[in-house]
């Protein structure tokens, strides 16, 4: 240090000054900096699979053309992980269904599979794997209540409409579209094991050709990344 | 918990002990710290490369007591904020599953710590130091995927090895204060080994 000296202010105001110009920083910085900029950056893509089991002996899939929807009004699931009462789920008009399948269909063929008609699976002619589609489109709600302006809260003077515990709800449409793939020979009890599944969930736009896109993007994601595996041998 | 009572222990008693030493030998310090962790050889953690960006976000504050004026050892206590943050689109791999999307990647990191430094150099002129740094931090990891957010945060015991410089600046109650420290927490509570290095410059007065 250039000089120690033996004179100076009291410790209190020493640590004061301190305390003051580290609260001034302290408002210059924040925890979390950052954001989601667009639309497309809350699409997230999550694949599972099923570690045991032989994707390289797999060789053929069949597909519907109809993608379902997971959320059904006359026989609800309770088990469901998802909200399917009246108030945040929204319909799903199949109007992109053939759009979907195909984008499925192309990246399975891409990975080397074979398909088989839908039409024509049966108990003696089944394929390796069954691919199905499910959707649903859900509204939901948040609300935050904001805490005490930290500038004016200091002086506990707040401008009109502002304040502490100011509530304000945000609503947004979010859609979920998975694709799974079953595992025929292992059926039984009339249920067949899902082997794979590739989800894409994205807050969705106003926009109907966006949506589109997101979705579209988000099936090749799923394809895509875990191809390592799925990759016909 | 033992760790950090013992750590705020220290801090109270460097306190007390400054009453005696009132407008004598206590510099106080204010920094601006810059931080990096993966970016940089040395650190990252246990759990992989969570954050890669340098951090330019980062403040501090330190009180160092010095015994014998123009001595060559002081004595003190530091607390400091690091957020360090990135946003990314790496597939994350887990298993059994993989997870894609934009995320945002949050690092946040408060040390307490008390430390010991000795100066090189002679009163008056420049000073290069290099120090230890003991005590804890509590550190933050917070991942943001489209409107899922999963975070863990835990206190860490840690030692902080010290290199810097003290530069006087025409008046003997200011300097200029430049150092790197190498910032190490310990494995807590599921949250592994944490390193970073932090680069800080700031005022020392008294």
């Amino acid at each position: 240090m250039g000089q120690w000296m033996t004179t100076g202010r009291p410790l209190a105001t020493r640590a004061g000054i301190a305390i003051v110009a580290i609260v001034a920083l302290g408002g210059l910085a924040a925890c979390y900096p950052g954001e989601i900029s667009s639309i497309q950056e809350t699409q997230v893509v999550i694949t599972t699979y099923e570690k045991d089991f032989d994707f390289s002996s797999q060789r053929t899939y069949a597909m519907p053309d109809t993608v379902v929807e997971i959320c059904d009004v006359e026989n609800p699931d309770p088990g469901l992980p998802i909200n399917c009462d009246e108030e945040s789920r929204i319909d799903y008009d199949h109007a992109n269904d053939a759009t979907f399948v195909a984008r499925a269909k192309q990246n399975m063929d891409a990975l080397g599979y074979t398909e088989i008609d839908w039409e024509t699976v049966d108990e003696n002619n089944l394929p390796d794997v069954a691919l199905i589609m499910m959707v649903t489109v859900n509204r939901w709600t948040a609300v935050t209540y904001w805490g005490c302006g930290g500038y004016w809260g200091w002086w506990g003077w707040y401008p009109p409409g502002w304040g502490c515990g100011y509530p304000t709800a945000t609503s947004w449409e979010q859609g979920t579209l998975i694709t799974d793939m079953l595992d025929p020979s292992g059926a039984s009890n009339e249920t067949i094991p899902s082997v794979w599944s590739g989800a894409v969930n994205s807050v969705l736009s106003n926009s109907s050709a966006t949506n589109v896109n997101l979705a579209v993007s988000g099936i090749d994601q799923a394809f895509d990344q875990s191809k390592d595996y799925l990759m016909v041998q | 918990m033992r760790l950090l009572k013992g750590a705020l222990a220290s801090v109270a008693l460097l306190v007390a002990f400054s009453g005696e030493a009132q407008a004598q030998d206590w510099w106080w310090g204010i920094t601006y710290n810059m931080s990096a962790t993966s970016s940089l050889p040395g650190t990252s953690d246990s759990d992989g490369n969570f954050v890669d960006d340098f951090s330019f976000r980062g403040i501090g504050i330190e009180a160092r007591y010095v015994p014998e004026r123009g001595g060559n050892l002081s004595y003190g206590f530091s607390g400091s904020w690091n957020v360090l943050n990135e946003k990314t689109d790496e597939v994350v791999n887990l298993p059994g599953a993989d997870l894609s999307g934009t995320q945002l990647r949050y690092f946040n990191s408060i040390p307490l710590l008390v430390n010991a430094h000795y100066y090189f150099g002679s009163r008056g002129g420049i000073r290069p130091y290099a120090g230890l740094n003991v005590g804890t931090y509590w550190i933050e990891r917070r991942a943001d995927v489209s409107i899922i957010s999963v975070k863990d945060d835990n206190w860490h015991f840690g030692w902080a090895p010290e290199l810097g410089l003290i530069v006087p600046l025409g008046r003997p109650e200011v300097a200029l204060i430049a150092n790197a420290r190498y910032n190490w927490a310990f494995s807590a509570g599921g949250s592994g080994d944490q390193k970073y290095w932090g680069f800080n410059i700031g005022f020392m007065y008294r």
